[in-house]
């Protein structure tokens, strides 16, 4: 009994990891490659703490980078767009036209300020400071004010959306609409002569005290939170809005930014079950360490527990088959050996 | 079944009581990139997260030494290594599941504590391997270890780090990247432990140590009183202070301070190992041909100068004092070949000094020191980097980076040190008692 059990085991445990890995990307392999892939759009971010979480509906930001000539960049936002971006001096205001080719470098720099944290403002700052001028930038305010509709509880089991806006959302616990979305208004204000930063939040108009002086999305900090993508897209004209099956705990750069762009694979007979998917096309005009990055974060947030099952599975397979062979052909350098045999 | 003690054993043999190193070396794993992540979960003070983290340096001594000690002077009906091992495995794999779900600091704490005392508990493990491997084919078995250590290196860096805060949500559960990582990790163990208890047999040695009384006294006393040693504990002493790093603040400058993300830090790390195979070959080749005295001398002083070089280009040249991917990777391999030489040297080094008869007993006091002198510099670059923080940033922001200041002068100290030891070697205090009894009519060749 004792030796039919050691003989099975390690089989055994290969083939039932191989078999649950299967099991767990049996369902993504098949849309990966057996669905359509078409492009969608993150259209909300549930933000998670324990079971409870709120639902952001839209960001706006909106930065003011004040030079020491007293010349400003002001820059806008919304939801993930450059909207406006406005140079005054000596008290003329002139609104720079997005659309040109020479306000290439100014919007890339509002879209930066407007998308990046305090360490990152600090860092922007840095850079635009580093020459010898005497117009250094003296101060970085950004403003971002997040739509949020409080209190989501349950399983989620429908979402309303029109385009890209979602309008509700129904889970076990309840409907929970657009029209209850309160604004969290979070002001930070970086001073370069003292090198601090200042944060000053707002909870549908009523300030809140601190600890309240971390960002509501843009770079949470707090490991206690966690984000998960609701993501929109067209077919044949009709809009599909699908949370996603993967999220990520905080919000470092680049996981799931809202309202971008993202590639996704669904089953064309039933686009609901789509799920997003590694965007290669994309990797492709970045550097060689850059791509390296993308791709392998891309591949193993889609298909990492697969990846593990299957492969812990394939050397107990192997350490199985060495079992084996040993009982099967011992070899002459086996201890067993007539020729090889040594005393205890 | 896989036995000890054998004068010659299958090649298959040495592969299946290799590859659990990869689960032994990934438990290890666990209590350094992956613990800093847990711990700072709980913990905004780097300097707790350090003293934490550094727990495993005492242990390596206070349970690591001991254990393997104990299990050379012991032996029980499952042989002497294998209940030392089998017992600390069982424990870590409780802990590696239990840890991820742990949402209290109280009981976090003694968990990780437990967990690190226990990962030096199973070291006989090692040992467990040598018994089976015979001499002659140890050589081999190093190359196989030495793939595996690769491949831990390219799984846990590249693929497992870069998914620690990752969520998956499944119809029925949600499973999230640092669970994913302390799962696996206790996947592998719990298979590893199931084949070292029922696949591997130990077989009693006919010349055992077991009927000798185990004396730490004895242990103490023969390899502290001896004062021909006393130079060479002190050249281990400068070692460590060169040797010494930002450790868990490292990582935390990685993601925190300069904002990259655990997969960029993973591959960064991943990288640099995977460059640093060819450059073990090819600095191994230099050290047996130029004379190793003035090796180690010009490669230490490198070493700290290029700490400096570093500082000096991220504090001073860059603007955004944030160096990019690939000036870490290129700034870390030159650093690491320059350390690389140093480290080759210094161990052929210190042997011509050491009488043939204590090598053992240095060893053993050289890791004494070592592990001690680690402990106190790891917690010292930590309080070091919050003493700098609150002095000179703004409130609730730490420089991690300050931490190279405390490098620097921690590598001036072990400079000194290792030049005060090659004086006194160029002016025969020291002697080469290493080479002096090579063979009897032999004289010992000048340094």
């Amino acid at each position: 009994m004792k030796r039919v059990a050691k003989a099975a085991f390690f089989p055994l445990v290969a083939a039932l990891l191989i078999a649950a890995g299967y099991g767990w990307g049996r369902h993504s392999f098949r849309l990966f490659f057996g669905g359509a892939k078409t492009y969608g759009t993150i259209t909300a971010l549930l933000k998670y703490y324990d079971a409870q979480a709120v639902l952001i509906v839209a960001i706006d930001q909106e930065v003011v980078c004040t030079r020491a000539s007293g010349m400003q960049v002001q820059g806008r936002m919304h939801n993930g767009r450059l909207t406006a971006v406005t140079v005054i001096s000596n008290g003329q205001a002139t609104a720079v036209r997005l659309a040109d080719t020479p306000a290439h470098a100014l919007q890339s720099a509002a879209t930066e300020l407007c998308t990046t944290d305090a360490n990152g403002v600090k860092r922007f700052l840095m850079r635009q400071s580093a020459p010898s001028s005497t117009d250094r930038m003296q101060t970085i305010v950004r403003t971002e004010t997040v739509q949020v509709i409080p209190g989501v509880q349950g399983t989620l089991r429908a979402i309303s959306a029109s385009n890209d806006i979602v309008l509700a959302l129904a889970t076990d616990a309840g409907t929970f609409t657009r029209a209850s979305a309160y604004p969290m208004v979070t002001t930070m204000t970086f001073t370069l002569q003292t090198n601090a930063t200042r944060y000053v939040r707002t909870q549908n108009g009523t300030a809140l005290p601190p600890p309240s002086f971390r960002d509501f999305f843009l770079f949470e900090r707090d490991y206690r939170y966690s984000f998960r993508p609701l993501f929109s897209f067209a077919v044949s004209g009709a809009w599909y809005t699908v949370l996603a099956d993967v999220g990520r705990r905080m919000t470092p750069p680049g996981a799931y930014p809202p309202f971008a762009p993202v590639c996704l694979a669904y089953d064309p007979r039933n686009p609901q079950d789509a799920l997003l998917t590694p965007d290669f096309a994309a990797f492709k005009t970045m550097t060689f360490l850059q791509r390296f990055n993308a791709t392998t974060e891309a591949v193993f947030i889609r298909w990492l527990y697969p990846f593990l099952f299957f492969s812990i599975g394939s050397v107990m397979a192997l350490v199985a088959l060495l079992l084996a062979s040993l009982v099967l052909a011992p070899g002459v350098r086996h201890p067993g050996h007539s020729a090889t045999a040594s005393p205890p | 079944m896989i036995e000890t003690q054998h004068k010659q054993v299958p090649w298959r043999w040495v592969v299946l009581i290799t590859l659990p190193s990869f689960a032994t070396t990934l438990a290890e794993g666990m209590s350094s990139s992956f613990l800093t992540f847990t711990l700072r979960k709980f913990f905004d003070n780097p300097a707790t997260i350090a003293f934490i983290s550094s727990l495993n340096v005492f242990f390596n001594v206070a349970v690591g030494v001991v254990v393997m000690y104990v299990s050379d002077h012991v032996w029980f009906r499952s042989g002497r290594r294998k209940p030392f091992v089998i017992t600390a495995w069982i424990l870590m794999i409780a802990c590696s599941i239990v840890v991820p779900l742990v949402r209290n600091v109280y009981v976090l704490v003694p968990l990780v504590v437990v967990w690190l005392a226990l990962a030096d508990m199973s070291m006989p493990f090692g040992i467990l391997q040598q018994e089976v491997i015979p001499p002659q084919q140890r050589g081999r078995a190093s190359g196989i270890a030495q793939f595996i250590g690769y491949a831990y290196l390219l799984f846990v860096y590249t693929i497992m780090l870069g998914r620690f805060d990752d969520q998956e949500f499944q119809p029925w559960f949600v499973i999230t990247g640092d669970r994913a990582a302390f799962w696996t990790s206790a996947l592998i163990l719990a298979i590893t432990t199931v084949f070292v208890a029922f696949y591997v047999r130990e077989r009693k040695p006919v010349q055992a140590l077991t009927s000798q009384k185990i004396s730490f006294t004895n242990f103490f006393k023969s390899v502290f009183s001896d004062k021909t040693l006393w130079p060479i504990y002190l050249l281990s002493f400068s070692r460590t202070f060169l040797a010494i790093g930002l450790g868990t603040m490292g990582t935390l400058l990685f993601t925190e301070q300069w904002g990259y993300t655990k997969q960029e830090m993973g591959t960064n790390i991943a990288i640099g190992g995977l460059i640093n195979i060819p450059l073990t070959l090819v600095v191994g080749y230099f050290a047996d041909k130029f004379d190793r005295i003035k090796l180690y001398t010009y490669s230490i002083c490198g070493n700290l100068l290029m700490t400096i070089a570093y500082y000096c280009f991220v504090q001073f040249f860059l603007p955004d004092h944030r160096p990019l991917l690939w000036q870490i990777i290129l700034f870390g391999e030159i650093g690491a070949l320059i350390g690389l030489l140093s480290s080759t040297v210094a161990g052929p080094m210190a042997y011509d000094y050491i009488p043939r008869d204590k090598m053992g007993t240095v060893a053993a006091g050289s890791g004494i020191i070592g592990s001690l002198t680690r402990l106190l510099m790891l917690n010292g670059v930590s309080l070091w980097v919050t003493f700098y923080s609150k002095r000179f940033c703004p409130p609730g922001q730490l420089d991690y980076f300050s931490g190279y200041l405390m490098m620097i002068a921690m590598g001036m100290v072990g400079v000194g040190i290792s030049l005060l030891f090659v004086v006194m070697v160029r002016r025969g205090v020291i002697k080469p008692y290493g080479r002096m009894n090579i063979g009897t009519t032999e004289q010992a060749p000048a340094p």
